[in-house]
């Protein structure tokens, strides 16, 4: 490390970078974007949390409690909205921007002005789905999914969210592009693509599922916003058009999304486990050809989301098989996660520990999955609160179990200082129990028939219910025990040594200081 | 398993001369990047094509300008991967050839009157008579201060 520090030690004072809110703005440094949508990405997740405990907080008793039916299930589109393309994603390119560069052994992202631009078209999205809350009639609510008619006879809140999802998607082209041409052609001398850590290798998986999806994504809403103002019939049974298309479109594009999220979680998680395990990735290469699996076959499950919708039963057994099948690659990771830790000089700081928690809470999810995948099971439970459980449990714990992971992991990376153990632990535990008090019980509200999108219920189902909005107040407070504990880490938390974990060995852990200086790389180094 | 870079690789002296050079840094082989590109683009049509059959066809000009961006990137690709910077010392001349985004430059210099120009931002250039030539574009700011204290010891105020 002492040789790292020699290289890197005229950083600090070369040709001044800029200061103040200019900083920011025109920044193209990889770091501060990075910065700038972890930033972004923990303040959606406040506003979508925010609308979580609305819905929540209305379903603690049955009977029209505290809002609207309207305003409910404009709550429960704009959550995930919210929730997908404002906070899971834009944290994973958070990551992407801080490490991909540092890890690779390159000095910045290949089009540093377009990265830029693309973290800018975030906040205009963003104020988008907000503002649509205040149109004429209140938020759309449609769901996520916006599925049609509902959304072609939505009032003028479903314009901006359409825009807002161009302009998401605008982004996300432009992230990708950028990050695939990174990986590809900035890697140092040496470092081939079976040397990236794995984290590389499932954001460049990732961005190629995302330049392939969103153009998908984009003719969907277009179409829906033609049906609405000019006079077309993509959607429209009445005039020749097919609703259903539209649901085959959204979930063309919807269940890669899943895995967009879920495969760079995979990539963190990978990193951490090792860490802590203090032994190398086990199976490093079925773990690149697993991760590579789940992204081909994400393409071919789609009408696993539509079985209720009406298709022949070959399609059906088609597509329970197809996703069944799913299970496979994800249970090579799995393993190989479990394989890592065997034998390990295990240790279980707070990264770890989200880490474990992802593995057992997303294995979990991925089983309810599975129960989902077969035909006449989901049937029944399409539209439950088995679905809302499931995909929290993949989302939730999941992703964001596995962001969290990351950030303890890079923290002292990034900011140069430790967190505070202690609090650390502490939010994880709090987050764990206060996540299973909120989404276990709603398998069983799911599997007695409780429908999702719903402002009221029957009361058979209120015990659960509130129990449910406990565990989601818990939860959702318990996060801001995160956000002081990053401030307190970021203003005055403990210098952090230039390598706090000892199992850690990718290159921005092994070969620059910390913190990491404001240009990393700029001579490539060469991996033997 | 890593070394740090070394600056040797950068320079190399032959016999009382002097040659720098210096490629644009890439490491993407043609075949991977028509590989990885060409398959993104195809499988966009594909995708848009399926859905167009389907009566869906607003997604093609979607996927048209997803690959008007792809290709975008190919020609900034393209045009990048060739360029290079030399920079020999040749008994009393300085020859400075450089390629940039296609377009290849030859400069020569007097050893006796070409100095060398630090910038503000770290940015390195040769001048003399009015003329003045960017160099160590591509090695980052060390390898800058190293190539100009090379070059320094090589000029005309420094010779003895």
């Amino acid at each position: 490390m002492e040789a790292a520090h020699a290289h890197h030690g005229h950083d600090d004072h070369a040709h001044g970078h800029p200061t103040g809110i200019m900083r920011w703005v025109k920044s193209t440094n990889h770091k501060d974007i990075g910065t700038m949508y972890l930033w972004f990405s923990f303040t959606m997740f406040m506003v979508g949390g925010v609308m979580a405990l609305i819905i929540r907080s209305e379903l603690f008793q049955p009977g029209l409690q505290i809002v609207q039916p309207d305003f409910f299930n404009s709550m429960t589109t704009y959550h995930g909205l919210i929730m997908v393309f404002g906070a899971i994603m834009p944290a994973f390119v958070g990551f992407a921007n801080w490490l991909i560069p540092m890890q690779i052994g390159a000095p910045d992202m290949a089009f540093p002005r377009m990265n830029n631009l693309s973290f800018w078209l975030l906040p205009p999205a963003a104020l988008l789905l907000i503002a649509a809350q205040f149109m004429p009639g209140g938020g759309a609510g449609v769901g996520w999914t916006m599925y049609a008619p509902l959304s072609t006879q939505a009032g003028p809140a479903m314009d901006l969210t359409i825009f807002a999802v161009h302009i998401l998607g605008i982004s996300s082209i432009m992230g990708s592009i950028n990050i695939i041409t990174t990986i590809l052609n900035m890697r140092a001398p040496g470092m081939t693509l079976m040397k990236m850590p794995l984290f590389c290798w499932t954001w460049l998986i990732t961005a190629y599922l995302l330049v392939a999806v969103m153009p998908v994504l984009a003719g969907a809403v277009t179409m829906t916003l033609t049906d609405r103002h000019f006079g077309t019939h993509f959607f429209n049974a009445a005039g020749g058009g097919d609703p259903v298309l539209y649901q085959h479109i959204f979930w063309f594009f919807g269940h890669p999304e899943v895995y967009i999220i879920a495969i760079p979680a995979f990539g963190v998680v990978s990193q951490v486990i090792p860490a802590f395990s203090r032994k190398p990735l086990f199976g490093y290469a079925s773990m690149v050809y697993a991760t590579a699996s789940i992204a081909i076959l994400s393409f071919m499950v789609w009408a696993h989301h539509m079985y209720t919708a009406g298709m022949p039963v070959e399609a059906q057994l088609y597509f329970m098989y197809a996703t069944v099948l799913i299970a496979v690659p994800t249970g090579v990771k799995v393993f190989n996660w479990v394989a890592t830790m065997w034998k390990g000089s295990l240790t279980f700081e707070t990264p770890m520990l989200f880490a474990i928690g992802f593995l057992f809470l997303f294995t979990l999810g991925g089983f309810t999955g599975l129960v989902l995948s077969i035909t006449p099971v989901d049937v029944q439970l399409h539209d439950t609160y088995y679905v809302v459980a499931h995909f929290h449990y993949v989302m939730v714990a999941g992703a964001l179990f596995s962001a969290f992971a990351g950030i303890y992991f890079w923290l002292p990376k990034w900011t140069g200082r430790m967190y505070n153990e202690t609090l650390g632990k502490w939010h994880f535990w709090l987050s764990l129990v206060f996540f299973n008090v909120t989404f276990f019980v709603q398998h069983f509200l799911g599997l007695a028939g409780m429908p999702r999108r719903i402002p009221d219920y029957a009361l058979q189902f209120a015990e659960f219910n509130a129990i449910s909005t406990i565990g989601a107040w818990g939860f959702g407070l318990s996060q801001l025990l995160f956000l002081y504990i990053v401030i307190k880490c970021i203003r005055s938390g403990e210098k952090a040594p230039e390598k706090p974990w000892e199992g850690a060995d990718s290159l921005e852990w092994t070969h620059l200081p910390t913190p990491a200086p404001w240009h990393s790389f700029e001579t490539p180094p060469v991996i033997k | 398993m890593i070394t740090h870079p070394v600056f040797e690789s950068i320079l190399e002296l032959d016999g009382a001369g002097f040659t720098y050079f210096r490629r644009h840094a890439g490491s993407l082989e043609l075949r991977t990047f028509a590989l990885v590109f060409g398959s993104l683009g195809l499988l966009s049509l594909v995708i848009a094509g399926g859905f167009a059959a389907a009566g869906a066809w607003v997604i093609i000009p979607f996927a048209g300008l997803e690959i008007a961006a792809l290709l975008t990137v190919a020609v900034i690709f393209l045009r990048r991967a060739g360029d290079f910077e030399r920079v020999a010392v040749r008994g009393d001349r300085i020859l400075v050839e450089v390629r940039e985004r296609g377009l290849a430059e030859h400069y020569e210099f007097h050893r006796g009157w070409a100095r060398v120009v630090t910038g503000r931002s770290g940015t390195l250039a040769l001048r003399s008579h009015g003329r003045t030539v960017e160099i160590g574009r591509y090695c980052g700011e060390e390898g800058r201060q190293h190539l100009a204290r090379e070059l320094h010891s090589r000029l005309g105020s420094h010779r003895t």
